[in-house]
């Protein structure tokens, strides 16, 4: 270790002071941070801990194959102590954390041996954010083993964010809850939220992510009308709700009154359950439910319910027969970003958009017209589109699949109406999907003279 | 409302208050003073440096309060400079200092984050000789200590 009086006395006119250069430290990484290191002592000094800051622990696999691109013990023992971002597999190098590792803010682990429980406990006053990731060819294990694991858990003070993966959740989990930020868990199972002792409610959860969870919906109901204080829900169900639960569940959700951010996008919930969420929740401004059976009972509950939406992804989503596109854009007035599915062109004849805030908008049009019905399809179009004057993100046309009968209606040239999305002053960025045909050169330049700066994305 | 500040030479500038309030430590002694037509003096920046700092304070004014977040996914951490950014930070190197210091100053956290990732990308690929020529810094390391130093973080390089 090269000694360096921490006095700064090489700092003169002209030169950054010791404060900026730690600063600097954040955004150096790998041969960069390593050589800059050794343009003088201040920098060495104020560089060096950055060195630490993130540290994977190599498992007993990657030393062996990774050889010398590992420090050395005595090094790991001297300087674990910088370390703030650990993480760490089960390996033979663990030990060495002991007791110098003890202001981890963020770790990710995988295995939970004792020795990473000691781990955990030792950093209890610094430890924001804990990860644990399931490893593929992880064997299945007595449950009581992970007890020590979740007892070392509940010793985090500073907790803010949970987030676990394929684990049995025991009872001192849910003590845990009680005082974190953030819960995510997919593919986890536990026993009901009910038995467990002097808990009710999670007062201060506001982010909860539940991924493919080995739970019936009723029981991840249960844990998120727990969550008064919830803004942000990410719910991946593996199952329906019950039709008789309904109205009681109506009722839990309507307690969520701060809830902005909703994300369902997975088949496992019918479009009535969608319905039901959408009608329940107060304060939803942001609605995602790609790739999910939204369907018309979801349309009809957007414009029955929550035309304030800003936000609305149905990307992914069965639209090509309703006339779902005319009636979210011709009824939600506050809406910023769409992502739409594949709708009929035919839809845009039936009146105006009210949406005129819409700052990114994805949609693809088919079509069963031929010209020239097809020409007229396409000037009231453009003619739509143009009228968006906050625009500053345009997809059209991505999408991969189109229905039997149907095809692609989207024709990019200036003749059928494409120059008038000249009034897109805002425009950034355009994306052009699978087109009828690909854009021709004068159209080309003309995208290039109307947006100079505009950044223009072709996909197949 | 409008603020009036006045730089290290004794220039004034009328600003709006929420551009002003960019500025942390300004929007505090706001906060402390109350409502006051008075000028807030602020001697350790120069009027040329001011300039640029509303610059970019107008250019910020409705941008979202910065949620810092140190427990963020340390992989996912990124050295992309939005495009009007990288444009006002075009500046020669002298000033590109003294706004990275005014904004530590007037504790402007996202004008400082440019600027310190402004130097890093200037550093990025660069040998410690040509950083110590770009930056005018005397090495003040023996060949042997700067070998060893090489040595010790080798295992660092490749991250």
């Amino acid at each position: 270790m090269i000694q360096t009086t921490p006095t700064y006395n090489h700092y003169a006119n002209s030169q950054l002071p010791p404060e900026i250069i730690i600063q600097i430290g954040v955004h150096l990484k790998g041969s960069t941070l390593t050589n800059a290191l050794r343009v003088s002592r201040t920098w060495y000094t104020c560089l060096f801990p950055w060195i630490w800051h993130s540290f994977l622990l190599p498992n007993q696999w990657k030393l062996a194959h990774l050889g010398s691109a590992w420090p050395d013990i005595s090094q790991i023992q001297h300087c674990c102590h910088l370390i703030r971002n650990l993480i760490c597999d089960d390996s033979p190098l663990l030990p060495n954390l002991f007791p110098s590792c003890n202001r981890l803010v963020w770790l990710e682990l995988r295995d939970l041996t004792s020795d990473m429980a000691l781990l955990i406990y030792q950093n209890a006053e610094s430890l924001r954010h804990l990860v644990r990731k399931a490893s593929v060819h992880q064997p299945d294990r007595d449950v009581s083993l992970y007890w020590p694991f979740f007892d070392a858990i509940g010793s985090l003070n500073h907790l803010d964010t949970l987030q676990l993966e394929r684990l049995e959740l025991s009872y001192s989990f849910f003590e845990i809850c009680q005082r974190i930020s953030n819960l995510h868990l997919a593919n986890c199972s536990w026993s009901s939220i009910g038995s467990a002792p002097h808990v009710k409610s999670f007062q201060s959860l506001k982010t909860l992510i539940l991924l493919k969870n080995k739970m019936s919906a009723m029981q991840e109901i249960d844990l998120i009308t727990r969550c008064p204080e919830l803004v942000s829900l990410h719910w991946k169900a593996t199952d329906q709700i019950p039709g008789e639960e309904y109205e009681r569940v109506e009722m839990q959700f309507s307690q969520l009154s701060k809830l902005k951010f909703l994300a369902i996008n997975v088949s496992a919930i019918a479009d009535s359950d969608i319905v039901l969420l959408l009608k329940s929740l107060p304060a939803l401004e942001n609605f995602q439910a790609s790739s999910s059976r939204f369907r018309g009972y979801g349309t009809q509950a957007i414009l029955q319910y929550r035309t304030n939406l800003r936000e609305l992804d149905l990307s992914g989503c069965d639209t090509t027969i309703d006339n779902s596109l005319q009636q979210i854009l011709g009824s939600c007035p506050n809406l910023e970003i769409f992502s739409g599915g594949v709708y009929n062109i035919m839809e845009l004849h039936h009146g105006p958009w009210v949406c005129l805030q819409l700052q990114r908008l994805s949609i693809s049009l088919v079509s069963k017209h031929t010209d020239p019905e097809r020409q007229e399809d396409h000037l009231r179009m453009y003619q739509q589109l143009a009228a968006l004057s906050e625009l500053r993100t345009l997809t059209l046309g991505t999408t991969l699949s189109i229905a039997y009968g149907y095809i692609d209606a989207m024709d990019l040239t200036l003749y059928r109406g494409f120059r008038f999305l000249c009034a897109l002053k805002k425009l950034k960025e355009m994306t052009i999907g699978r087109m009828h045909q690909p854009l021709e050169s004068t159209e080309r330049m003309w995208i290039e003279t109307t947006w100079p700066n505009l950044i223009l994305l072709e996909d197949g | 409302m409008t603020i009036t500040l006045t730089s290290l030479d004794n220039v004034e500038f009328k600003v709006d208050k929420d551009v002003a309030e960019r500025s942390i430590l300004i929007k505090n002694m706001i906060d402390d003073i109350g409502e006051t037509d008075a000028p807030i003096p602020l001697p350790n920046v120069s009027s040329a440096v001011l300039t640029k700092v509303i610059e970019y304070c107008e250019h910020h004014r409705h941008d979202p309060p910065q949620v810092q977040d140190e427990s963020d996914d340390p992989r996912k951490r990124s050295n992309d400079i939005e495009e009007w950014d990288m444009k006002f930070m075009q500046v020669d190197q002298e000033m590109l200092f003294e706004i990275i210091l005014a904004a530590n100053y007037l504790d402007i956290k996202p004008l400082l984050d440019v600027g310190c990732k402004t130097v890093a990308n200037i550093i990025k690929g660069k040998t410690p000789e040509e950083i110590r020529k770009v930056f005018n810094i005397v090495n003040d390391f023996t060949p042997e200590e700067e070998a060893q130093i090489k040595k010790e973080n080798e295992w660092a390089e490749d991250r």
